[in-house]
């Protein structure tokens, strides 16, 4: 099964894909180009390194939207042909949820990557290597694609497989998406901050570890209480997935 | 072989109400309805892609909740939507997909990918990929398959399909190899018509194949369900709007209008269930009202569809005929 989900995986990865993509979740995409925008206005009151800021904010904010793209391009419901063919629940469960564990393990490598062009400039500390690490995985686990559709799209091709139009997710997807889009803000964020202040010439490094001891905090009391929160709505999404009728935006 | 029991199911703004037919074995069904009556929803009720709310649907004797895989195992199926994956090749389609069936076999695809036009018939071993020994001059002692092989020969010498010459060409795939979505709307149906057929399916199940396909195809595609019913263990259900040919090969015919069922049954009850009562307007009028269903009158001859009954005496002066499909689906209209 696993030589399948890989395929499947990379397979996704074809421009109209990341075209169709944009085009449903532009405002969602946009805005969180935005933020990183804002984050990038610092760069114009720093007079020293500016390069070395483009690439360190860049190794941080483009595996953020590969991860974006790629929850995007792979939604959680399979190819139609697949509910059709002679498989029962438990094996199309299993597929589902070996192509959500492969997407996840994907985008964690390239986020690693980006953590590593970090490491490289900032030097290695390790309150920060392993919230970051946190922050990165929470954000993989928790943005299925369904948060940020257009509650209408009535875009859907052949190629793509959104569900969007289904009641039951009219009725949680407000609170789900809201819980998501916090835990982003606050992830990305806290992330920045470290980067921040890692690099910043602060001469008092005890206020350094204080502010790291409080963005640690932030992680632990409110971050992944949200996470433990949503994995209700991870469930759901793959037992949905599990059936036709359930994804199916033409129903 | 598929029975339904008083199915019903609510869909966003639609509903199929009280559905109930049983199609037995060595049967084509035409399932007919105007745009919106609930064909495709009804498919998708037998394939079991759809939870009837109410009412059940056994296929084969067995349920979906309990059998699931072993009932996707035994139906072939056409849909509008196209089934395959665009990016990769037809084999890689046909390999990826018919793992998942006990019965698929690639020598039976490619001999209907040749039959359809679609590949080859001859063609060098580095052309038909890793199975080619598999092609040519196997010991075939499948009868099924040797009716296949035979066809394709036939048709290929006859040139009703010549075997266009596939051969790689400017660099580009050709035959099997060829990208699913780079085919024509036509060769992508004929291509998953021929994977429906490749793993020996007991039911065939298409969702209006034939708007795209030629008319040439179209009168290949009837001789090719023909074979597929004549040993008599088959079913197919064909939802068409194409309904001349219901009216030459259908035996039993569903008739869905508003997501009601108005008629289910074999084709003789149905021709002898109603009539298509033609004459002037004033003749029809005399017709009884609760035999009359509709009437559509116009200025030069008149036509009514009413309930017929064995005994009952129509006027001389009229013309009384049984209808076909496609004239009652029109009169049925106009109630």
């Amino acid at each position: 099964m696993w030589q399948y989900v890989i395929r499947d995986y990379f397979r996704a990865y074809r421009w109209n894909n990341v075209k169709h993509a944009w085009k449903t979740t532009s405002r969602t995409s946009a805005s969180i180009l935005v933020v990183l925008m804002f984050i990038l206005v610092d760069f114009f009151w720093e007079e020293v390194n500016v390069v070395s800021r483009i690439i360190i904010y860049g190794a941080y904010g483009l595996p953020l939207v590969f991860s974006w793209y790629a929850t995007v391009i792979h939604p959680m419901a399979l190819p139609k042909m697949l509910y059709l063919c002679p498989m029962d629940k438990n094996e199309r469960r299993q597929y589902v949820v070996n192509s959500y564990i492969f997407k996840i393990a994907v985008s964690m490598i390239v986020s690693m990557s980006g953590l590593a062009v970090v490491i490289f400039n900032y030097g290695f500390d390790i309150l920060v290597f392993i919230t970051i690490i946190i922050n990165n995985l929470i954000i993989n686990l928790l943005i299925p694609t369904e948060i940020f559709m257009k509650e209408n799209a009535g875009d859907y091709t052949g190629d793509l497989w959104y569900f969007s139009n289904f009641d039951a997710y009219k009725e949680w997807n407000k609170e789900s998406a809201i819980k998501v889009a916090l835990v982003f803000v606050i992830t990305m964020f806290t992330n920045l901050i470290f980067i921040d202040i890692t690099d910043a010439d602060i001469a008092d490094r005890g206020s350094a570890t204080f502010v790291r001891v409080i963005l640690f905090l932030i992680m632990l009391s409110i971050e992944i209480p949200l996470v433990i929160s949503y994995r209700y709505f991870i469930k759901l999404h793959i037992r949905e997935a599990e059936e036709y009728e359930a994804v199916d935006i033409n129903k | 072989m598929i029975k339904a029991e008083s199915v019903s199911k609510k869909l966003d703004k639609f509903k199929l109400k009280d559905i109930s037919f049983e199609l037995p074995s060595g049967y084509i069904c035409g399932l007919v309805g105007r745009n919106g009556s609930g064909k495709t929803s009804l498919l998708h009720l037998i394939l079991g892609l759809y939870h009837a709310d109410s009412g059940r649907i056994s296929v084969f004797g067995m349920e979906y909740a309990d059998n699931e895989k072993m009932i996707h195992d035994r139906i072939g199926t056409v849909l509008v939507e196209e089934l395959f994956l665009p990016e990769l090749s037809i084999k890689e389609n046909a390999d990826y997909f018919g793992k998942f069936y006990s019965k698929y076999s690639w020598d039976r695809m490619r001999e209907y990918l040749v039959r359809f036009g679609l590949a080859d018939a001859e063609c060098a071993s580095e052309e038909c990929g890793e199975d080619a020994d598999g092609v040519h001059g196997k010991d075939n002692k499948n009868t099924e398959d040797t009716d296949v092989k035979r066809h394709a020969n036939e048709y290929n010498n006859n040139h009703l399909y010549p075997g266009k010459n596939y051969k790689k060409q400017n660099g580009k795939e050709s035959g099997e190899r060829r990208q699913f979505g780079k085919l024509s709307k036509g060769q992508r149906l004929k291509c998953q018509f021929a994977f429906a057929l490749s793993y020996s399916p007991d039911i065939l199940i298409l969702d209006e194949p034939t708007g795209n396909f030629d008319p040439d195809f179209r009168e290949h595609f009837l001789d090719i369900l023909k074979e597929f019913i004549a040993d008599g263990t088959r079913t197919v259900i064909l939802a068409t709007h194409l309904t001349d040919d219901l009216d030459r090969l259908a035996d039993y015919l569903i008739y869905l209008e508003d997501g009601e069922e108005v008629f289910a049954g074999d084709i003789e009850s149905f021709r002898n269930e109603y009539r298509v009562v033609s004459g002037e307007a004033y003749k029809l009028k005399l017709i009884p009202k609760e035999k009359l269903i509709s009437m559509d009158e116009k200025k030069y001859g008149s036509r009514a569809l009413v309930h017929h009954r064995k005994y009952y005496k129509y006027d001389p002066e009229v013309q009384v005929s049984a209808p076909a499909i496609e004239d009652f689906m029109y009169l049925y209209s106009k109630r």
